[in-house]
């Protein structure tokens, strides 16, 4: 049996430190996958501790049987951020934070910790990448996040492997021209 | 194998979806396909670059300090216990409900057994 399995049985038994360390396991991950997703780091965060409480919370629902708790936990993740990414267009701030703020609503321009990570990424084939439909980006991440096998694209995505297959070559072949001008273009920079 | 390797194909060939055989015929087109190679080593330049670019940010991104379990252990343990107790009242109520049975099971017997031991009252 794994490490994680045996931290699951631990935490299902009621064992609090199990939790603590699967989610200490699992906290960079999930964060770079909601990032990778979103690119803003805010919301990543939110992200991020939203999956973990439900998969710390529902963990009752897991079956080691059916997928890996990676992959599981993977699925919790993209569905969040696609939630995420309906609501962006829709800011909100929670009545409890409100009332705790005394009515005074901070600044939502990001901190500079936020804008460091967020700038941090300047890659062309990034930013081609965030070019991308949603859905077709996810599959680009997935694959190359951790070598998914189509199969398991599906379980995350809530789609046949075929479809996985398909957003995977639609992103291929819309990064195809770019990806490979650029890569001509940094050629002829090395030659000169 | 003489037509030249379709763009699914090539995808299929670096992502290793193909089935041994598969693989065997295309490499075999391959040997004999300069064009199919050159095409084959443009998808996988691009297919690198991807790689390169989804592993960066896999490598650059940290969470920052405040994105912690103390953050969210309340909450975690809050429902972690409701769970605990919504399974252990569910326990008390099956074992109650099975014992409910039982009983009127045998009250049932009990009287099912009365009627046959009494004797049938005689014609007149």
């Amino acid at each position: 049996m794994s490490d994680i399995n045996r931290l699951i049985q631990r935490w299902q038994a009621g064992d609090e430190r199990a939790a603590e360390a699967i989610y200490n396991q699992y906290r960079g991950l999930t964060f770079g996958l909601a990032f990778a997703l979103l690119s803003n780091s805010a919301d990543a965060e939110e992200v991020t501790q939203d999956s973990l409480t439900y998969a710390l919370t529902n963990i009752g629902r897991y079956d080691a049987q059916q997928a890996r708790f990676f992959t599981w936990l993977h699925t919790i993740t993209v569905s969040r951020c696609r939630n995420k990414r309906r609501r962006r267009y829709l800011p909100s701030i929670s009545l409890f934070a409100w009332l705790k703020k005394g009515r005074d609503i901070t600044d939502p321009t990001p901190t500079p910790e936020h804008q460091a990570l967020d700038g941090a990424l300047r890659d062309e084939a990034w930013q081609a990448i965030q070019t991308l439909k949603p859905h077709h980006r996810e599959a680009v991440v997935l694959r190359y996040w951790a070598d998914f096998t189509y199969q398991e694209m599906a379980e995350i995505l809530g789609c046949s492997a075929r479809a996985a297959r398909s957003r995977l070559q639609s992103a291929h072949k819309q990064l195809g021209p770019i990806l490979a001008q650029n890569e001509l273009i940094n050629l002829e920079e090395t030659i000169q | 194998m003489k037509q030249h390797l379709s763009y699914q194909q090539l995808l299929d060939y670096i992502y290793h979806a193909l089935t041994g055989t598969q693989r065997e015929t295309l490499d075999f087109h391959l040997t004999t396909c300069p064009e199919c190679r050159t095409r084959l080593a443009e998808q996988e330049t691009i297919a690198r670059r991807m790689r390169y670019s989804v592993q960066a940010v896999r490598r650059q991104t940290e969470p920052p300090w405040h994105v912690n379990f103390a953050a969210i252990a309340p909450r975690v343990k809050r429902s972690r216990r409701l769970t605990m107790f919504v399974k252990q009242s569910n326990q008390v109520l099956y074992g109650a409900a099975t014992l409910v049975v039982l009983v009127a099971l045998g009250i049932g017997l009990v009287i099912l057994f009365n009627n046959f031991s009494q004797p049938a009252p005689a014609p007149q």
